[in-house]
């Protein structure tokens, strides 16, 4: 009897022990009172954005003796799911830079905390492009722009002068452009023709690039005869590309050289820079997209989780402002060679193509002034890509289509 | 009269009630040994069951665990389901993609079985060689296959053009009618040496003189099949089918690097569909209830196979 009791003992011990171990212990500061400040990014290891982060964080070190930030990589596919199973395990991390797909998600979900009181106390927002009023989210700023971005045209010059044809300037003669090129595995233009996360901001570019919006007060307009005409050009474009690729790869298309022209954002040039063919890298100029207005979107947001501790929440500001600064928003643009956010910061000589860039990341803001299509953004995505992969993908008329679609996206009234 | 038992047997028979604890007290001692698994399992298993249903009726949209218990009760989810049109598709693409999933895998992991199952020179290189699918890891299968099947530059399509099979390239993935076959493709590639592995253990012990006697009656091969090999490896077969079909309708891994579930969502299973409602809207109380369905679907399909299998697991 003894005996049994205490192998019965034994075993609840060994499943105490083992349950234990599985704990673990977390937290940002140490012993003897450093404090490591957690930062992953998908920008990590992407060239410009690694060495910008890089020096801020050196210098934020420098000046912050006891902090340190552990800045790593977490690729972009699985970045929002990431910080998401994060946010729900209560352990986010303290620094979070955020896409164009969840600024506004986290934010409505209580996640991030409000801002307003240490940017009053700045200069941003009297002296940051007009993006960052798209970022105000029930009356409030959870974020800071930290890029802008823009829509471009990558043109291979040499293969539009192997076809006596000139860059495009409008978008009939785009399209027209892009039918003669495309043939024998040879394609006009390269652009996601997948269900893509990149399909609404390329169908908006051709919305709001024709002057048209999706929303028409607090309600959709997605069968407006402007909307329809933009969403046939782009479908018209699409049907030039390489079927059934996503972003990564149809990059890869126009790097190998097998598409003449790119439709991407404006910060496409450092990937060109590494990846494509000599012949690619030599012969590409970026223009702007032939659109008679040009359209911008948030790139990404700097902001901080709502759940840390107030301590911590100090120290992810400092950072946040430091990267703020005249001078380092310089030295954004001379890393990242693309537009910096302080409007302040004149990039337009220091940067390839600064005119192009700069205008296009001047552009109007695709996404509509409304908070709930702000917030139900993601979702809006996702819906307009399965849509506008049906229209690419088969024959189906775009009114038909974009009837359907304005059923299923959720309200914004 | 009373007739005692030998003294031997009753030493025996005290020895073994002691052994088995029931006569010394410790008869905790059994449950005792399983004990550390059933708290885990109850702790692994169990407790999410039991935070998903909760889930599932409340209102409550990033999946924040301490947020969960404020949340309001609603029925709201379940409701939703009825009149969801993304539901219905992707219950429809899940059923459509499991059956296309496993039944050719079966077939093919049948028709590998019994030729790994002859005696030919190599058989050990080839057996090792037709099970390797299974050890590649689902998401490398899925990249394979990106490129296998991609529309431009795949060999997929340069070999059926080459063999005059397509006119012309095929989008496979791009293809509302063709991107369910995109996936399905290398889900029974993945899949098919599991029903190799299965059947080829269970051909392996029936009788070689039941062929021999089959032989010299004069039995045909269909009729040597049907008589001798199905009923000798059919307990084998339907375990694993079951299990395939279970396995296949949760499938995430193969279809999500692959299509996303484009295009159109006409690749978008239950788990993609999932997926999107919890990390992509943060829409956690619905996504659960669509857990809580999945759930129930796979248990009918255990509950629609249990006649069958009974039949033949449970008599074997």
């Amino acid at each position: 009897m003894h005996y049994a009791k205490v192998r019965l003992l034994a075993c609840a011990g060994a499943l105490a022990l083992a349950i234990t171990a599985c704990g673990s212990s977390g937290g940002g500061t140490s012993a003897s009172g450093s404090v490591t400040l957690d930062f992953p990014s998908w920008q990590e290891n992407e060239p410009g954005y690694a060495q910008f982060y890089q020096s801020m964080i050196s210098e934020f070190e420098k000046n912050h003796k006891n902090v340190k930030i552990h800045f790593y990589e977490v690729t972009y596919d699985n970045y929002v799911q990431t910080i998401t199973t994060r946010m729900a395990a209560g352990n986010p991390p303290d620094i979070l830079v955020l896409p164009l797909t969840s600024y506004a998600q986290f934010a409505a979900q209580g996640e991030l905390a409000p801002l307003d009181s240490y940017l009053n106390k700045t200069d941003i927002l009297s002296s940051w492009s007009p993006l960052q009023k798209s970022l105000e989210v029930n009356g409030h700023y959870y974020n800071v722009l930290m890029q802008g971005a823009g829509f471009a045209l990558y043109v291979n010059k040499q293969i539009l002068a192997a076809h006596h044809l000139s860059i495009p300037t409008t978008v009939p003669r785009l399209l027209s452009e892009c039918k003669q090129l495309t043939g024998s595995g040879n394609y006009g233009i390269a652009m996601p023709t997948a269900q893509d996360p990149s399909a609404f901001n390329d169908a908006s570019l051709f919305i709001s690039g024709e002057g048209q919006s999706v929303l028409s007060g607090t309600s959709y307009d997605l069968t407006s005869p402007g909307v329809e005409s933009a969403i046939s050009q782009y479908r018209q474009l699409a049907s030039c590309a390489a079927p059934g690729l996503v972003s990564d790869q149809m990059r890869q298309v126009y790097f190998s050289g097998k598409a003449a022209m790119m439709l991407d954002g404006t910060f496409g040039l450092p990937n060109i820079e590494t990846e494509g063919t000599a012949s690619v890298k030599k012969n590409t100029v970026m223009v702007s997209f032939p659109v008679p207005h040009q359209v911008s979107y948030v790139s990404s947001t700097l902001s901080i989780p709502a759940s840390i501790p107030d301590s911590d929440k100090q120290l992810a500001w400092d950072f946040i402002e430091q990267c703020t600064t005249p001078a380092s928003q310089a030295l954004f643009v001379k890393d990242i060679k693309s537009p910096a956010p302080r409007v302040s910061v004149d990039s337009s000589a220091d940067i390839p193509f600064g005119s192009v860039q700069t205008a296009a990341v001047n552009g109007a803001n695709m996404i509509p002034d409304n908070p709930k299509f702000v917030q139900n953004y993601t979702e809006i995505d996702t819906d307009f890509g399965a849509a506008l992969s049906k229209l690419v993908a088969s024959k189906a008329a775009v009114g038909p289509v974009m009837s359907q679609l304005q059923q299923q996206l959720p309200p914004v009234g | 009269m009373v007739t005692r038992p030998p003294a031997g047997r009753s030493v025996q028979g005290r020895r073994r009630r002691s052994r088995n604890g029931s006569a010394d007290g410790s008869r905790f001692f059994y449950p005792a040994l399983l004990a550390p698994a059933v708290v885990l399992g109850l702790f692994v298993i169990g407790y999410p069951l039991y935070l998903i249903i909760d889930a599932s009726i409340r209102d409550v949209g990033l999946p924040n665990m301490a947020a969960l218990n404020s949340a309001p009760v609603t029925g709201a989810n379940f409701t939703a389901l009825g009149s969801d049109p993304l539901f219905r598709q992707a219950l429809w693409v899940s059923l459509l993609y499991t059956l296309g999933g496993t039944l050719p895998a079966f077939l093919l992991g049948l028709g590998t079985a019994l030729l790994l199952n002859r005696r030919f020179p190599l058989r050990r290189i080839f057996r090792t060689l037709t099970l390797l699918p299974w050890a590649v890891p689902s998401v490398v299968c899925s990249f394979l296959f990106l490129w296998i099947v991609n529309a431009s530059y795949g060999v997929l399509n340069y070999l059926l053009l080459r063999a005059h099979l397509i006119t012309q390239y095929v989008p496979w993935l791009a293809s509302l009618r063709w991107s369910i076959v995109g996936v399905i493709i290398p889900t029974v590639w993945k899949s098919y040496p599991f029903f190799t592995l299965l059947i080829l253990a269970a051909l392996q012990v029936i009788p070689v003189e039941l062929y021999e006697a089959a032989k010299v009656d004069g039995a045909r091969a269909w009729a040597t099949f049907r008589r001798i090999t199905w009923p000798g490896i059919q307990n084998a077969a339907y375990l694993a089918l079951v299990l395939q079909l279970l396995w296949t309708f949760r499938e995430f891994e193969i279809i999500y690097p692959i299509t996303a579930g484009g295009p159109a969502n006409t690749t978008q299973t239950l788990a993609i569909y999932l997926y999107n409602e919890v990390f992509q809207f943060f829409h956690m109380g619905y996504a659960s209830a669509l857990g809580v369905v999945t759930v129930v679907i796979c248990v009918a399909i255990v509950v629609a196979m249990f006649p069958l299998l009974r039949r033949t697991l449970w008599r074997s």
